[in-house]
């Protein structure tokens, strides 16, 4: 059946799609007592405009910072470029849209290249190769 | 004769008369058609939001009837996750707001562009090329209706002069967005809601001009 979206499914986005399920089974597990002991997790679907997922927590009944926080602690990773919260009080759910990154790989490229940028602006790297180059002459300065 | 009036639901006693004369009004068309609909009220200072359930499936004349009995009716939306038809009527006017413009950005133009135009491609056997105008014009309108939200799997199938949409997957849909889609034009026919199956169905019509064009060419050749 094809799916509107201007997002097309890949091998990532289905990697990352498992992967925030199962921490989010793992975290909903956690909170399931009292009033939330009938707390599930539901998969919406694919976003249409940008490659994401949307993810529903059912019956939830009572809220507190802490469970929120961990939900949102979840989504702080590499392949997880933004992601949304709404809680929807007359149905008594949450519901996340989760943002994907192109890829987990453009993003720590991304991360070395910022580390490179910075080592190699450093000062002290061009005057240690100056010491070698000619150590009578650079080493007096110190 | 008699003069005793009908008691009045123990529901609807907290309402004031003119809601629930509106509230009455909907229900007393609902029950036309679906003999099982029953409605709960929500009173806030602002609004009274009413909530139908047990609907299996709406035309957008039976929601256009709806819309038209009272003008109070802000909002008809149906939620298919709850299977309900949802109306809001606004106790007071809205305190006027200045009208904020949305720009969609390019970057979401171009996304739906490119959304339409590989579903046309995936199509490209079902949907013929003078339609394609039409058929992209359509898609367009079911994108708008879950831009930012979960997709939807349409079907689109082609029977003679006729190709017929389902809009699967939806999660909400309002009066105002079916009313867009039929405002595209004469082609666009039999709208429908299915609430119990969550999907909305809809016709797209060869328009009688390309049928009499097609008609001249092959008498000149």
């Amino acid at each position: 059946m094809p799916l509107l979206s201007a997002q097309s499914e890949s091998k990532h986005s289905e990697e990352f799609r498992s992967h925030i399920k199962s921490s989010l089974c793992q975290a909903i597990g956690a909170f399931t007592y009292g009033e939330n002991v009938d707390m599930m997790l539901s998969e919406v679907g694919r976003t249409t405009g940008r490659d994401g997922y949307i993810f529903e927590i059912h019956h939830v009944f009572t809220l507190n910072e802490g469970m929120l926080s961990t939900f949102r602690h979840l989504f702080q990773n590499d392949f997880v470029d933004d992601f949304d919260q709404d809680i929807d009080f007359e149905n008594n759910l949450i519901r996340f849209t989760v943002y994907f990154c192109d890829t987990g790989q453009k993003n720590k490229r991304g991360c070395y290249m910022y580390k490179a940028f910075f080592s190699f602006n450093n000062p002290c790297l061009y005057y240690g190769l100056l010491c070698i180059w000619n150590p009578t002459r650079y080493l007096s300065f110190l | 004769m008699t003069d005793e009036t009908p008691p009045t639901p123990a529901g609807l006693k907290a309402l004031d008369n003119e809601d629930r004369a509106v509230i009455t009004t909907v229900a007393n068309k609902l029950q036309e058609k679906h003999k099982d609909v029953i409605f709960s009220t929500k009173v806030l200072p602002s609004r009274t939001l009413v909530n139908f359930y047990n609907l299996n499936a709406l035309s957008i004349e039976e929601l256009r009837r709806i819309n038209i009995c009272n003008h109070r009716i802000k909002k008809l939306e149906i939620h298919f996750s709850s299977a309900t038809l949802n109306l809001t009527l606004w106790k007071k006017e809205k305190p006027p707001r200045a009208k904020e413009r949305k720009n969609v950005g390019t970057n979401e133009t171009k996304n739906m562009k490119r959304a339409v135009t590989s579903f046309v491609e995936k199509q490209a056997s079902t949907i013929r090329e003078s339609d394609e105008r039409v058929i992209r014009a359509v898609l367009r309108v079911l994108l708008r209706w879950t831009w930012g939200s979960a997709a939807s799997n349409v079907v689109c199938h082609q029977d003679g002069d006729r190709y017929s949409f389902t809009a699967k997957n939806l999660r909400t849909v309002s009066f105002k967005q079916l009313q867009e889609l039929v405002e595209l034009g004469d082609y666009v026919q039999g709208v429908r809601v299915n609430i119990k199956e969550k999907c909305a169905a809809f016709y797209v019509e060869r328009t009688t001009s390309y049928i009499q064009e097609n008609r001249a060419k092959r008498r000149r050749t």
